[in-house]
């Protein structure tokens, strides 16, 4: 049996810990309240700007892009945007996006994939195992700054304009709440114009210059949009892991201590027991 | 107020207004366009420049500098999605003076032609809209 000693110092141990966590946690959930902030401002645009995308397709009838040709070349290379945390003690946010991105490029030769990350883990994770990773970026915690994206974007549509992959696949994690989080996987090229509705058809819209020369600058942004809106649900998603993870990382060391104590209570009155029995003993033999 | 429609002025990152007014300016790729009421549907994408739009209460005319976008007009409303957008009140002149300055400089250090350049051309206007907006 451990000494009081032992105890002591464990107990210490799982109370520094704790007070580690809960800070964690403390900051985690004010980040949270950011972060989810900016998931609801970034909706509007992204809602927006579907729909112009939709009302344009519709007008210029078969829409003809280069960000929508479907090329087939003969190794097939595909490209991968992971969308990752730069650190850990978030639960299990990095290894489901990482694996999701994993099972995209299973059983494909690394030297026909290329990696554009995200978050210092998933780029590490894919370096280690042999992938090119074209282009690493941080992730921005203080918030996601459109102009990140459209850069981040920007490489991401080079590697499919110039050929280097014929799709190109955008992991990211989807906050649905601050406990539940998913990680998804869109193909971002070639891009796939939404789908025409027939409700609420807007018949004649007026385009200046034409639709086409429009979706020649409209189609960029709207790639732009679907990356902010994955950089800042992963952000928003990352926090919500992080609290979540420290938040019962706090009651584990909660139930630590309190187990210790008891065993250092046990131990405490075991020797005070022993010792009384050892005077009463004592006196015993003196008589 | 009958004669007011809604207008949106959405960034990626917040929505800057919305609200109804009476009127509104925005700088359209071919040149401005005015918008009122009963508008037909227009589909526009927008340089950098000014937007202006005015209220129906008298409240003071609104102004606002966009980098580029697009403007679209819906029988239901009028919305400018706009790659970024600030009120010209917030906006520091000497700041933005120097802003546009540098970026001036920088676009002389490149060569014409390629995509850098093209992209700092594109920043220099969005200073210079910026910079002749807050000067009226």
């Amino acid at each position: 049996m451990a000494t009081m000693r032992q105890i002591r110092s464990r107990i210490r141990v799982a109370k520094n810990i704790q007070q580690i966590t809960k800070a964690m946690k403390l900051v985690a959930a004010a980040r949270l309240r950011r972060a989810q902030d900016a998931v609801a401002a970034a909706r509007p645009y992204s809602s927006s700007i579907r729909d112009v995308v939709k009302s344009v397709a519709m007008a210029a009838g078969t829409v003809r892009h280069p960000l929508l040709r479907h090329t087939k070349s003969a190794d097939g290379k595909v490209g991968v945007l992971l969308v990752a945390g730069d650190r850990g003690l978030c639960g299990s946010y990095n290894t489901n996006a990482t694996r999701s991105a994993m099972d995209l490029v299973r059983g494909i030769d690394p030297a026909n994939v290329r990696m554009v990350c995200v978050g210092a883990r998933g780029a590490t994770f894919f370096r280690r195992r042999g992938y090119d990773v074209v282009a690493e970026y941080g992730v921005q915690a203080a918030g996601t700054t459109f102009a990140r994206a459209q850069e981040v974007a920007s490489v991401a549509r080079n590697l499919f304009e110039t050929g280097q992959v014929d799709t190109l696949h955008l992991v990211f994690t989807r906050f649905i709440s601050a406990m539940t989080q998913r990680s998804e996987v869109i193909t971002l090229f070639p891009l796939e114009a939404p789908e025409a509705e027939d409700a609420g058809v807007q018949a004649n819209v007026e385009f200046e210059p034409s639709a086409d020369e429009i979706l020649e600058t409209l189609l960029p942004r709207y790639v732009d949009a679907l990356v902010y809106q994955a950089l800042v649900e992963s952000t928003a998603s990352f926090f919500g892991a992080q609290m979540t993870s420290m938040s019962s990382a706090t009651d584990n060391a909660g139930k630590m201590i309190s187990t210790l104590t008891l065993s250092l209570n046990r131990a405490r009155q075991a020797t005070i027991t022993k010792e009384i029995s050892e005077i009463v003993g004592g006196a015993e033999a003196l008589k | 107020m009958a004669n007011t429609f809604k207008l949106e002025i959405v960034t990626p990152e917040r929505i800057l207004l919305s609200d109804d007014v009476v009127e509104t300016n925005a700088p359209g790729s071919e040149g401005y366009v005015g918008i009122l009421a009963g508008h037909m549907s227009l589909l526009t994408s927008l340089r950098p420049g000014e937007v202006r739009a005015k209220f129906p209460d008298g409240r003071p005319l609104g102004r606002y500098v966009v980098s580029g976008g697009f403007l679209e007009v819906s029988p239901v409303k009028t919305t400018i999605l706009a790659d970024s957008a600030e009120a010209v009140d917030e906006i520091d002149l000497a700041q933005a003076e120097a802003d546009l300055a540098e970026r001036r400089k920088r676009v002389t250090e490149l060569e014409a032609g390629s995509a850098e350049h093209r992209s700092a051309l594109h920043s220099v206007a969005i200073a210079d809209a910026r910079v002749q907006s807050v000067r009226g």
